[in-house]
């Protein structure tokens, strides 16, 4: 049951990375605190 | 960086969908090829640490900007099916567009800039490309799908921001309702039976 919690929880920082990725990689704001 | 869409998304759907359902149904985020954006944004960032350094990426920098959107553009077709992603898909092609017109970099109003730190204004104007934007001016193709949304209080931050920024976030938003709420949807189905 841990090992379940822990591999839904770590599929969520990987998700979270992707769709954070998304945005911030293709987005174009103007602030130079990065992409 | 404009990420709002992602936050904004994320606090309302964990509000709607409740904090446990959320995070199962973010666990449960099936994105194809999702592995290739962290993959874009770590290219993006070597690219901003070594242009410095060297000439040659310093001065074709934005044909790789423009094969980073272009590669994102299609990843993001791949997903079409998916709700919001038609938005973020347009959102990012007004992007690409824009910065196809002018040489591979975005455009940024000295205008909207001017809500900003004055020192960006002042380094866009010392350096008139600064990473992937430009200081927009009259020679400027499509210059209203440039950075020309000034962000600044009461919004809770200051950026120059675009179009397809806005249309991009918009489409995470309600990507990460619909993720976040169907979960939610099973989970009471599942109550009922």
């Amino acid at each position: 049951m841990k090992k379940l919690l822990d591999m839904k929880y770590s599929r969520v920082v990987i998700n979270a990375i992707i769709v954070t990725s998304v945005i911030i990689a293709l987005s174009s704001g103007f602030k130079l605190t990065g992409p | 960086m404009v990420y709002d869409g992602i936050v904004i998304g994320l606090i309302v759907g964990f509000i709607r969908a409740g904090f446990m359902n959320g995070l199962t149904a973010l666990s449960m985020v099936r994105i194809r090829g999702g592995y290739i954006f962290p993959a874009l944004l770590l290219f993006q960032f070597v690219l901003m640490y070594l242009q410095g350094s060297n000439p040659f990426l310093a001065h074709y920098n934005g044909y790789f900007f423009i094969a980073v959107y272009l590669v994102g553009l299609y990843v993001l077709w791949l997903n079409r099916h998916e709700r919001g992603f038609w938005f973020i898909f347009a959102g990012v092609v007004l992007n690409t567009v824009v910065m196809l017109a002018n040489g591979g970099r975005m455009p940024v109003s000295e205008e909207a800039a001017s809500v900003l730190d004055p020192i960006y204004l002042k380094m866009l104007k010392e350096d008139p490309v600064i990473y992937k934007h430009v200081l927009m001016t009259s020679a400027t193709h499509l210059p209203f799908l440039g950075d020309i949304i000034p962000l600044s209080p009461p919004y809770p931050r200051r950026q120059a921001i675009s179009i397809g920024d806005v249309i991009m976030n918009f489409g995470m938003f309600i990507y990460l309702q619909k993720v976040m709420l169907s979960h939610k949807a099973e989970a009471s189905l599942v109550e009922i039976k």
